[in-house]
């Protein structure tokens, strides 16, 4: 990759490893990433919120060609999780031992972990990935 | 403006083959195509008033972006020049744009030119690092997203939901390996069975590498005019009749749903409103099978077949060659190949050239209205378009 890693993660530092979103002070939406703007409400007053990371499976593959920087993980699961707050994002799902228990509606948490690498000499990229709670 | 009966001439066209052309770069593929379209039109280089050239990743396969004057330089136009980027929309946008020109009064007489060089990588990470671009590099890429697993996400949603076999999946692929036999510029003419597909290697369960597009060079180029003097140069031209573009949101999680592609309906029923007309008058539709799951979303979002009915209707042969409503006659992106950028105008004259009868053993008879549906990574663009005589 050859964008700049080390601005770019200085950045999302907060949103990437301690799940820092925000919160709508008029409608009481959340947001995840954060968001400068509620565009339903046309207001910039948002709270920052920290949210739990508990959540549940919505979907979920298997990707064997991986892009470039995950070949580390390869073949590694990914999906879709449902916060318990209702925002959804996109994940790595982590200590998978038998994928056949990866039925949409479980359980997952949030857990620290290496996103990337930015090939061997490049910066590390850390985040969150969610494990399931079988 | 009056939008139901504005309409713009398609006048010219030409493409290349698709494929792996490593003797020929991006300027040489442009070149080649514009230059056909401009003899097919039967218009001097000098009346070109502008340029739109479709591209989704020449920074990225190639470290050359300022397309717009590169392509005006290499085929010898000396207009003003655009070139415009909506991933895998980009060409059926750029075409888009040029009919607003034209329908302004801006000006008359335009080329479009959709061009994809993606043969230079050598690393299959390098090639889903590159098309990864098309997603939310940050929440989904970066969290080690791919294009096909995006995909592969709505595929596993959409059977969940609908019910989906993978040889009903497969069949996209047979049926448009089928058709690719019969169109000359395709990029794969072979055979294929729902046995290769199935048994490939895996991209991201339960999409293998034959569900979806190699890798492509190509560029393909339509002369579009005012409808007032399109007959000083075709006798019965063919008209875009409409062409409508929607959005669903970049990242597939922020999406109210995984098993259709909003932004396909969106843009469909908006052009059949203004139209008046109804999916039954559809006679044609090349549609952007990205991988195989995303015909299936198409044909549903289009409105051709019931929803969740796409991979019934696919292996009941409604969809083939000489079924109820042909799609991909040309063996869409899977088999004519998909130079990404190229591919929005490829439909196009896909479609041109059933009309015109041109379309030799692939040729579809009585042709009502033909329709085109280009979209952009998983569909965060959509662009319809519609045709007729």
């Amino acid at each position: 990759m050859s964008r700049n890693l080390v601005a770019e993660n200085w950045r999302l530092e907060r949103s990437r490893y301690l799940l820092v979103g925000n919160k709508c002070t008029e409608c009481e939406k959340y947001y995840f990433p954060n968001v400068q703007i509620c565009t339903d409400c046309n207001i910039s007053k948002l709270d920052e919120y920290v949210f739990s990371g508990k959540g549940k499976l919505i979907e979920w593959t298997k990707i064997y060609e991986v892009a470039k920087g995950f070949e580390l993980f390869a073949p590694l699961y990914y999906g879709i999780i449902e916060l318990e707050e209702g925002v959804r994002v996109a994940a790595q799902i982590t200590e998978v031992t038998d994928d056949t228990k990866l039925i949409p509606g479980i359980k997952t948490q949030m857990v620290f972990r290496k996103l990337f690498e930015d090939g061997s000499q490049g910066v590390l990229t850390y985040g969150f990935k969610a494990e399931p709670q079988i | 403006m009056n939008p139901l009966m504005d309409k713009i001439a398609i006048i010219g066209y030409d493409m290349t083959k698709f494929g792996d052309l490593y003797h020929l770069g991006l300027g040489d593929l442009t070149s080649l195509a514009i230059t056909g379209a401009l003899n097919n039109a039967g218009l001097d280089r000098s009346e070109v008033e502008a340029l739109y050239v479709g591209n989704a990743g020449s920074g990225k396969f190639l470290g050359q972006e300022h397309l717009g004057c590169l392509v005006a330089t290499e085929s010898g136009l000396d207009c003003q020049s655009f070139r415009i980027e909506a991933s895998g929309a980009s060409g059926a946008v750029a075409m888009r744009i040029a009919s607003h020109g034209i329908l302004t009064g801006y000006i008359d007489k335009a080329v479009v030119v959709g061009v994809e060089k993606m043969t230079s990588f050598s690393k299959s990470s390098d090639t889903q690092t590159a098309l990864s671009t098309s997603l939310d590099s940050i929440w989904e890429s970066a969290m080690g997203g791919t294009l096909a697993a995006s995909f592969a996400l709505m595929t596993k949603a959409y059977a969940r939901k609908y019910g989906l076999t993978d040889e009903q999946r497969a069949q996209v692929a047979v049926k448009n390996h089928n058709n690719a036999q019969k169109n000359p510029r395709a990029q794969f003419k072979n055979k294929i069975t729902a046995k290769n597909v199935l048994g490939a290697k895996m991209l991201a369960d339960p999409l293998t590498l034959f569900e979806g597009c190699a890798s492509s060079d190509g560029a393909a180029a339509l002369v579009l005019c005012a409808p007032e003097i399109a007959e000083s140069y075709d006798s019965e031209p063919i008209y875009l009749r409409a062409s409508k573009q929607a959005h669903a949101p970049l990242a597939l999680q922020r999406r109210e749903s995984l098993s259709e592609i909003q932004s396909i309906k969106k843009a469909a029923d908006s052009g059949y409103k203004q139209l008046n007309i109804s999916p039954k008058d559809i006679s044609i539709a090349e549609v952007h099978d990205v991988l195989t799951i995303a015909e299936i979303l198409a044909i549903e979002g289009l409105g051709l077949v019931e929803l969740g009915q796409g991979g019934i209707a696919t292996i009941e042969g409604k969809t083939a060659l000489d079924g109820d409503i042909p799609v991909n006659t040309s063996g869409g992106l899977k088999a004519r190949g998909h130079p990404i950028g190229a591919s929005g105008v490829a439909q196009a004259i896909e479609i041109l050239e059933q009309f015109k009868n041109k379309a030799g053993d692939r040729q579809v008879k009585e042709i009502n209205w033909g329709i085109t549906q280009s979209m952009g990574g998983t569909g965060g663009t959509s662009v319809v378009s519609y045709y007729s005589r």
